[in-house]
């Protein structure tokens, strides 16, 4: 059990790092919240591993509020896309730069 | 519950200031009858709560210490609250600033009516109305400077009243520059007491006073001498006195109020709040002396050649807050005090007949441009001449009694001054005093005849159209002449009173305000008993005894066998003991024994003989002067040789403004010329460099400012990793 | 396993969160009124807006906590203290504010009311909740319902490019920190075993890690790390602020003020509930407290620098409001240095809270009833003061309340910010920024000087002035004077 714990735990830093990583590389609004959604999970495979690990109760209950609260975020963000779609014909995050300095 | 009807005086102009500070137009001429009806109120219950505290009424246990109404300042160890303070003196202090305020404000209303800023004018009085009060109420310095400065800013805005006028906002610049010199030196004064005593509550400081300081000491010698330069500033005296001439071009009702009646007195009452401070510095009493009876004279040498009605009393004030720093300065707080309330009246009165005078023909404020008004202002001439006795003395008027009071006090218990090995043993500061009265009497008839008697000199059109006031302003100037009249009766001196027959109960006043000014009276005579017990065994030895030792020595002849003995004995014992004795009498050491005051009923009735005499000869030498022969006699007098330098002098006030001018200004003009140079040159490069610097930082962090949001989340994310990096490392 | 015995439900705990609960039902009450009746809704639902706000601040006032130590409401869920106490008044003060100056902007933007109105209360119960929360899930919950109601604030208004690049940016940004957020705390979980902050303290005082990742301390320092980051962009601090200049300027005004100031209050509030647990960790690493001065450092400079030559108003107070997170961490750093000053340092920072909220959501309001002009270039405010004076002096007291001028609420509660780094012998962070300070005057004394020594531009018509607004900004005015005079009224 040691190492699937250790390899959870290794598994998603590395799936948060690929996220982190990523969000900065994707053109395309949806590949960057996807990115977003990737960090999410990965913490909440974390918890899960952890919780269970130490044989607490909270891990489920957390997992289970993470879920819902990104899948709240993917109807707002989807909804978001949406409206730039409509008013600018595409959702490249590059041309959404009109607001600077 | 007496708790709440002091803070309902202040709490009343302030009511009146909010509503016509914003309310002011829509309210207009109403405004004028709110801030008097506000200030009716608060003059109703100063009356009362004073004539509660005259008669020792039991209803009114003073002092009354209102529990204080928030915490203020808490800093380290200082920690001030706002509170208010009670007692005999805030009393009679409440009652002149709200009583003649009061009048003041109903006089303004007719003098001010028409006049496009006249919400504006009640807003300013009514906030100085709360400012003055504020001062006199407050229980700790730092409140009682706050109330100080209040009244300084609505000097300046009073002044400049009228926008238009081209003097008048120098005027108010130079009132309020003059007095900030003078609030350094109490602000320095204030540091200080919290530095030895470590409080800023006026009670605290007076019960902690005489173990803090050394009698005569160095610190307490600076403090008070710090204290009487921000009274200079604000009371007009030498050397600070020369804005108050320039403030006459403010409306006459400010005038009235703020420079004769009340805000220059808060100099006074600052000494006789502290007067223990003072008692224990006797080269400051003696400095304040000194200034006092210099300042009434020069004033009044000034005041005997003024062309403008209301310089003279200007300069007249001065000369009369000269008296009561006079008054202070030899011991007499009382009488300080006393004369600021008869002063009020009769001065108050003064002024705001003329400015009946010049409301009636028209704004000509030259006396030598009047004339013959008596037969047109009726009331005025009548108010005007009642206030003219009193200024001058006339027996039996208010000013007489409190005047005379203090020339008395000064005969008996001026300082002796030494001048380089001498002791001067003559009373100079009497004698000052004695020729300013006599002056006094002649400049004010002076006016007085100048102005209603003889032929009338008024320009032509203005003489068909005298208009005399209307009744806002004859009420005033007729409850005010009353006042002159008879409020001197509040302290009828023990000789007259003795010789009269009213045995003991005269000096009403004195033992009134005695309960605030015993432990300064206590400090003084015992310290003087010492002192005389001194020179009482000197001049035993050396067979010298002047007329004043003497007099005092008889004075002392009851205490001064136990206490010669004792000359060289323990300061605080003798301090003690003289106290305790003094205490065991009225409670008043300054009258102390009526016992040593008995010897002296004849001297007290032959200085107030004196004085009625001076007061009489200098009223009949403004006749001959100025009555009907002018301009034969007195400008004959005038040009003569040898009296017109004087009169130059005496016009261009002793050059005083002149030399400021060259000595002050145009110094500061040479300091600026080389600070020109230093700030253009060398600071300014200095900061257009660091400005160049900071554009160049705000250009670059605005550059990174691109717009795109993943170089946002980029630079998160490096951010993110360096705080990784150094939580983790470091 | 046997039933729990914990009663979820009880009184004392409905009367903790009453006021959240008002602000539930209010919101609902408004979200049916919207949908059934078209109409009706125009004049109704500002009204019921505020009166579910004002209900709301009542309730808390009358019910909330008094004066006790602290409370404590579902099963330690929740934790009401003097800050949170504060800290919520504060808030639903701040909607209220916002409340009353928006309606007029509503109408002139094509903004949808009745989403907008739920949309405000969702935020504000979001704010009250998170302002008292005493557990990780908690605070990551209320964390996000507030996120995600700013989020589509921000991007409610039809057909404004600029308002939807800036919920973009709000979004993904603001997604990406809540991400690393939630990392840190599944480290912090990790490392103690715990979510609830006063387990964690305790396992944090006893010196003995217990949780799986317990035995190596790294974790628990990363895992705080991360949080800081999360909470870094939440309080627009330094390097994590770089969405705020553009957020603030692309979404609606009043929106824009609640996100300055009351999202701001909140996570203050939380975060000092972390920086508690933080302080209770005997081992915390050195590096914590010299990475958060570089935060610190780093806020006020970029913040005062960026607003140096900026010509948009609200990109200026986005700026002025990342110098501003920097004061407000400034005590932090001071009971880090010594811990006997926490106590000061909470005071100090709950006055700020009020001190800043007043004075940025006035500047705000000012702005918003202003509308389109109010909006962009500082020199759309020329001669402000001859078009409209009662704006003029409000905007001039909220900007010199902000460079710390005294008598103002600002200089007040800069005052005792950095009292409490002097006490704790900080003297070059106190120095600096001090000397910040001062040379912020520039930046807001630019749009004083512009306001009332220059002329209005030619075709300026005088501006009109809502009730409501008017109401608005004299409260904001009399607070402004109010609390620095009688700072006891706060604390």
């Amino acid at each position: 059990m040691e190492l699937l714990f250790q390899g959870n735990l290794v598994l998603s830093a590395i799936i948060f790092a690929i996220g982190a990583f990523g969000f900065l590389w994707k053109r395309n609004a949806i590949g960057i919240f996807l990115c977003i959604e990737l960090m999410l999970n990965a913490c909440a495979l974390a918890f899960l591993t952890l919780s269970q690990a130490m044989g607490r109760p909270e891990g489920v209950a957390v997992f289970i509020f993470i879920i819902s609260v990104a899948a709240a975020e993917a109807g707002i963000g989807l909804a978001l896309f949406i409206k730039i779609f409509n008013e600018k014909e595409t959702i490249d995050a590059d041309s959404l730069s009109m607001l600077r300095d | 519950m007496s708790e709440i009807f002091i803070l309902c005086i202040p709490l009343m102009p302030l009511l009146a200031f909010v509503v016509n500070g914003l309310f002011g137009r829509w309210t207009r001429e109403v405004g004028g009858w709110i801030a008097f009806g506000a200030m009716l109120i608060s003059a109703v219950i100063s009356l009362i709560l004073f004539v509660s505290a005259l008669l020792g009424s039991a209803d009114l246990v003073l002092p009354v210490t209102p529990p204080p109404l928030w915490d203020w300042i808490s800093v380290g160890d200082l920690s001030i609250s706002v509170g208010l303070h009670f007692d005999q003196l805030t009393a009679v202090m409440c009652f002149v600033i709200t009583f003649v305020g009061s009048l003041v404000f109903l006089y303004s209303i007719g003098y001010m009516h028409g006049d496009p800023g006249f919400a504006r004018f009640f807003t300013y009085l009514s906030l100085f109305a709360f400012a003055m009060l504020i001062l006199v109420l407050a229980d700790s310095l730092p409140l009682l400077f706050v109330g100080w400065e209040g009244v300084g800013l609505c000097s300046y805005l009073l002044i400049g009243y009228y926008m238009d006028a081209p003097g008048a906002a120098d005027a108010g610049k130079k009132a309020f520059i003059v007095n900030r010199v003078g609030d350094f030196g109490f602000l320095l004064a204030m540091f200080l007491i919290y530095k030895y005593t470590g409080t800023l509550q006026i009670s605290e400081i007076s019960s902690t006073a005489i173990e803090t300081f050394q009698y005569g000491g160095a610190a307490i010698t600076v403090i008070t001498l710090l204290m009487f330069l921000g009274c200079t500033g604000k009371s007009a005296q030498i050397p600070l006195f020369i804005w108050l001439p320039d403030a006459m071009a403010g409306p006459t009702p400010v005038s009235a109020l703020i420079h004769a009646a009340t805000m220059v007195t808060a100099g006074i009452y600052l000494v006789v709040r502290t007067s223990l401070l003072f008692a224990l510095a006797p080269a400051t009493m003696t400095t304040m002396a000194v200034i006092g009876a210099l300042t009434a004279f020069v004033a009044g040498t000034i005041a005997l050649t003024q062309r403008d009605i209301k310089k003279v009393l200007a300069y007249s004030t001065v000369s009369q807050l000269g008296y009561m720093f006079l008054a202070c300065g030899v011991g007499a707080f009382s009488m300080g005090i006393f004369h600021v309330m008869t002063h009020a009246f009769f001065k108050g009165c003064l002024f705001l007949g003329a400015g009946a005078v010049i409301h009636s023909i028209g704004g000509v404020q030259d006396l030598f441009q009047m004339g013959g008004l008596r037969k047109h202002i009726k009331t005025t001439w009548l108010t005007f001449g009642i206030a003219c006795l009193a200024i001058a003395g006339f027996p039996l008027t208010a000013g007489f009694f409190s005047k005379d009071e203090i020339l008395f006090k000064t005969f008996v218990d001026a300082p002796v001054l030494r001048i380089g090995a001498f002791d001067l043993n003559v009373n100079i500061l009497y004698i000052i005093g004695v020729i300013t009265a006599f002056m006094t009497a002649i400049y004010s008839f002076r006016a007085f005849f100048l102005c209603f008697h003889g032929e009338s000199r008024l320009p032509s059109d203005v003489r068909s159209h005298v208009h005399p006031p209307g009744a806002t302003m004859k009420i005033p100037l007729v409850v005010l002449a009353i006042g002159s009249l008879f409020i001197g009766f509040l302290n009828v001196p023990h000789g007259i009173a003795q010789t009269f027959g009213m045995g003991d109960s005269g000096a009403v006043f004195e033992r009134y305000l005695g309960v605030v000014t015993e432990p300064a009276a206590a400090v003084i005579a015992s310290h003087r008993t010492e002192h005389e017990a001194e020179v009482e065994v000197a001049s035993a030895d050396s067979g010298h005894a002047a007329a004043h030792d003497e007099h005092v020595f008889e004075e002392h002849a009851a205490e001064a066998p136990q206490e010669s003995h004792q000359e060289t004995g323990d300061v605080a014992a003798l301090a003690t003991a003289a106290a305790a004795e003094h205490g065991a009498e009225n409670g008043s050491a300054e009258e102390h024994g009526s016992a040593g005051e008995h010897h002296s009923v004849a001297l007290e009735l032959g200085l107030a003989g004196f004085s009625i005499v001076l007061a009489l000869v200098g009223i009949a030498t403004a006749a001959f002067l100025f009555l009907g022969r002018w301009p034969d006699a007195s400008s004959r007098l005038g040009d003569s040789p040898w009296v017109s330098p004087l009169r130059q002098f005496s016009e261009r006030a002793w050059w005083w403004d002149d030399a400021y001018n060259t000595v002050f200004a145009g110094g500061t003009w040479m300091v600026g010329v080389v600070a020109v140079w230093f700030d253009r040159y060398l600071i300014d490069g200095v900061l257009h460099g660091v400005a160049r610097t900071a554009r160049g930082g705000a250009a670059i962090i605005r550059s990174l400012q691109m717009g795109q949001v993943q170089a946002y989340a980029m630079i998160m994310l490096i951010g993110a990793n360096i705080l990784l990096l150094v939580i983790l490392i470091w | 396993m046997e039933p729990n015995s914990i009663t979820l439900i009880n009184s004392h705990d409905l009367a903790l969160v009453a006021p959240a609960i008002v602000l539930g039902v209010s919101a609902l009450i408004v979200l049916l009124v919207d949908l059934f009746s078209m109409k009706l809704g125009r004049s109704v639902l500002p009204l019921l807006t505020l009166g579910g706000l004002g209900l709301a601040l009542i309730v808390h006032v009358t019910t909330g906590y008094r004066g006790a130590e602290f409370e404590i409401a579902f099963d330690g869920c929740l934790r009401f203290d003097r800050m949170t106490y504060i800290a919520q008044i504060v808030i639903l003060s701040l909607t209220l504010f916002l409340t009353l100056v928006s309606p007029l902007y509503l109408i002139r933007r094509r903004i949808p009311r009745g989403e907008y109105y739920v949309l405000i209360m969702f935020a504000a119960l979001a704010m009250m909740v998170l302002s008292a929360s005493n557990e990780l899930l908690t605070l990551f919950i209320n964390l996000e319902l507030l996120s995600f109601c700013l989020y589509i604030l921000t991007g409610i208004e039809q057909g404004n490019l600029r308002s939807t690049e800036a919920a973009f940016k709000y979004f993904t940004i603001g997604s990406y920190a809540a991400a690393f957020l939630l990392f840190g705390m599944t480290m912090v979980y990790g490392a103690t075993g715990a979510t609830h902050f006063d387990e964690i303290r305790v396992i944090l005082a006893s010196g003995s890690l217990g949780g799986a990742l317990g035995g190596n301390s790294l974790f628990l320092a990363g895992g705080f790390a991360l949080m800081l980051v999360g909470f870094g962009f939440k309080l627009t601090l330094a390097p994590f602020h770089m969405y705020a200049p553009d957020v603030y300027a692309g979404a609606p005004t009043p929106v824009a003020g609640l996100i300055a100031t009351g999202s701001k209050v909140a996570a203050v509030t939380a975060f000092f509930a972390i920086f508690e647990l933080m302080i209770a960790w005997g081992d915390l690493p050195a590096g914590v407290y010299y990475a958060l001065y570089g935060v610190v450092v780093l806020s006020i400079i970029f913040g005062n620098l960026g607003a140096l030559v900026q010509p948009n108003i609200k990109r200026l107070l986005a700026y002025s409001g990342v110098s501003h997170s920097g004061y407000f961490m400034i005590p932090l750093l001071a009971v880090m240095t010594s811990p006997e000053l926490m106590d000061k340092a909470e005071l100090a920072v709950t006055y700020y809270l009020l001190a800043y909220g007043v004075m940025t959501v006035l500047a705000f309001g000012v702005a918003t009833t202003l509308g389109p002009e109010g909006e962009r270039d500082i020199d759309r405010y020329a001669g402000l003061a001859r078009r409209s004076p009662v704006l003029a002096a409000a905007m001039a007291l909220a900007l010199l309340s902000m460079t710390g001028v005294p008598i103002t609420v600002g200089f007040v509660g800069k005052f005792r910010l950095f009292a409490v780094a002097v006490d704790a012998g900080l003297y070059p962070l106190a120095i600096f920024a001090l000397l910040a300070s001062v040379a912020s005057a520039y930046y807001y004394l630019r749009v004083v000087v512009k306001m009332y020594m220059e002329e209005p531009p030619a075709e300026a018509e005088p501006i009109p002035l809502e009730g409501s607004n008017a109401l608005a900004l004299l409260a904001g005015v009399v607070c402004i004077f109010l609390f620095a005079v009688l700072p006891a009224l706060v604390v």
